[in-house]
C-alpha cells in the first residue's frame, strides 16, 4: 500500500485532503500517526511565544522620530490656564485704560464693571480669609518660629505645587503612558 | 476600548503623533519575531525593527487603507529586514532542500513506531531550533503564516513574491520541520 505524500498529509492538517485521502487514512494506522505528528508540530509552532526588542525600544524608536511623549497632567493643566490668564490680563489692562481715560464714566458698562470690581473685592477678601486660615494652621503644625509668616506660607504653597509635580512625573504619568500603550 | 489600528492612523494623521506609542507597543513583538527569524541576530532585527517603525511612520501618506495597517507594516519591516541581509552580504549555511531529494516520509523512515511521548517544551524546543536553523525564506513564510496567521495572498503582498513560490515555500518550510522532528525524535511526536 502506498502511503501518503507529505504534501497529501498537509492537505490534511490543513482540512482540505480528498475523499481517496481519508479513505487511506482511516485503513492506515501508520499514516493516521503521522498525520498527528504534523498536526502537533504545527500546534506547537502557532504557541511558540513571540520575542521580545529590548525595554528601551519603544523610547528609542520614538526619540528618532522626534515624537515626545504626552506631556505631564501637571503641564497639561498649566499650560490649558495660561491662556485664560492671558485673557484675564489684557480684560483687565484695557478696563484701567478705559477707566482711566474716563470713556467707561457714566455709562452703563461702567456700572457693570463696577459691579465687577465689586466681585472681585469680595474674591480678594475670601482669598485673603484662606490665606490667614491657612496660616493660622501652619502656626500650630510647625514648632513654633516657623509658622505664620506669609513667607512660611510660600513656602508651603510651593513645596505642595513640587509635590504634586513629582506625583504627577513619576507616578501619575508613567500610569496613564502605560494605558495609552495598552490602547 | 482600545483603538484599532485604522483609527490610530487617523488620529496620527490628524496631528496626534504620540498615538504611534499605541502601534510601536502592538507590533513589536511579533515585528521581532519575524526580523529575528530572517536576520538571526537580536541587535540586527531590532535595528531593522526600528528602521521600518521609522519607514512606516515617515511614509504613512502611501497607506491608503487598502491593506491592514498590519501588512503593510510587515511589508515595510520584511523589506528592511532583506536589505540588512544583503548589506551584510552573508552567506548563511542554508540547508537547502534538493528538489531530488524529496519531502517523502517514507525517505524520512516514517515506519517509525509512535511509542515515546516527548515533553512538549522539548518539542517546542526543536521545533524553535529547527526554524531558526531553516533558510531565511522558508522561516519568514512560516513564521508570517503560522504566528501571524497572514494568508498565502497576504504572504504575497508582504514578500512581493508569487503565490506559487509562497507556497513551495510553505511546503518545504513544513516538511524541512517534519523531516528535522524525525530525525531528532525517531521515537516519533504524540500528545
Amino acid at each position: 500500500m502506498n502511503h501518503l505524500s507529505m504534501a497529501q498529509l498537509f492537505e490534511c492538517a490543513d482540512g482540505t485532503g480528498s475523499d481517496t485521502v481519508s479513505r487511506h487514512l482511516n485503513a492506515c494506522e501508520e499514516c493516521r500517526a503521522r498525520l498527528r505528528a504534523v498536526i502537533v508540530t504545527e500546534r506547537e509552532i502557532r504557541t511558540l511565544p513571540h520575542e521580545h526588542p529590548s525595554e528601551q525600544f519603544t523610547r528609542r524608536v520614538m526619540e528618532r522620530l522626534g515624537i515626545k511623549g504626552s506631556s505631564s497632567l501637571a503641564w497639561t493643566v498649566f499650560r490649558n490656564l495660561g491662556p485664560l490668564v492671558a485673557m484675564s490680563a489684557v480684560t483687565g489692562i484695557v478696563f484701567v485704560v478705559l477707566k482711566r481715560t474716563g470713556v467707561l464714566g457714566g455709562s452703563d458698562i461702567g456700572e457693570s464693571m463696577s459691579a465687577t470690581g465689586k466681585l472681585a473685592d469680595s474674591v480678594t477678601h475670601q482669598l485673603s480669609g484662606g490665606a490667614a486660615t491657612l496660616s493660622m494652621w501652619l502656626q500650630n503644625l510647625l514648632p513654633s518660629g516657623f509658622g505664620g509668616s506669609s513667607l512660611t506660607v510660600a513656602i508651603f504653597l510651593l513645596l505642595s505645587l513640587a509635590a504634586v509635580g513629582v506625583l504627577d512625573r513619576f507616578i501619575v504619568s508613567p500610569i496613564w503612558r502605560k494605558r495609552i500603550e495598552q490602547g | 476600548m482600545p483603538l484599532s489600528d485604522d483609527q490610530i492612523v487617523e488620529k496620527i494623521r490628524d496631528g496626534a503623533r504620540h498615538y504611534y506609542r499605541q502601534l510601536v507597543a502592538r507590533y513589536k513583538d511579533r515585528g521581532m519575531t519575524l526580523a529575528l527569524r530572517i536576520l538571526r541576530n537580536r541587535e540586527d532585527a531590532e535595528e531593522a525593527l526600528q528602521d521600518a517603525f521609522v519607514r512606516a511612520l515617515r511614509g504613512l501618506d502611501a497607506f491608503k487603507g487598502q491593506s491592514k495597517f498590519g501588512t503593510w507594516f510587515y511589508r515595510i519591516l520584511y523589506n528592511a529586514c532583506i536589505s540588512n541581509l544583503e548589506k551584510r552580504s552573508r552567506r548563511t549555511k542554508e540547508v537547502e532542500l534538493d528538489e531530488d531529494e524529496g519531502y517523502e516520509l517514507h525517505e524520512m523512515g516514517h515506519s517509525a513506531p509512535l511509542s515515546v511521548q516527548i515533553e512538549m517544551r522539548d518539542l517546542a524546543d526543536i521545533v524553535k531550533r529547527t526554524i531558526e536553523s531553516m533558510p531565511e525564506k522558508y522561516a519568514a513564510v512560516l513564521t508570517l503564516f503560522y504566528l501571524q496567521e497572514f494568508s498565502h495572498e497576504e504572504i504575497c503582498g508582504i514578500t512581493n513574491l508569487p503565490l506559487g513560490t509562497v507556497k513551495t515555500h510553505l511546503f518545504r518550510a513544513r516538511a524541512l520541520l517534519q523531516r528535522r522532528l524525525q530525525r531528532e525524535v525517531p521515537e516519533g511526536v504524540s500528545t
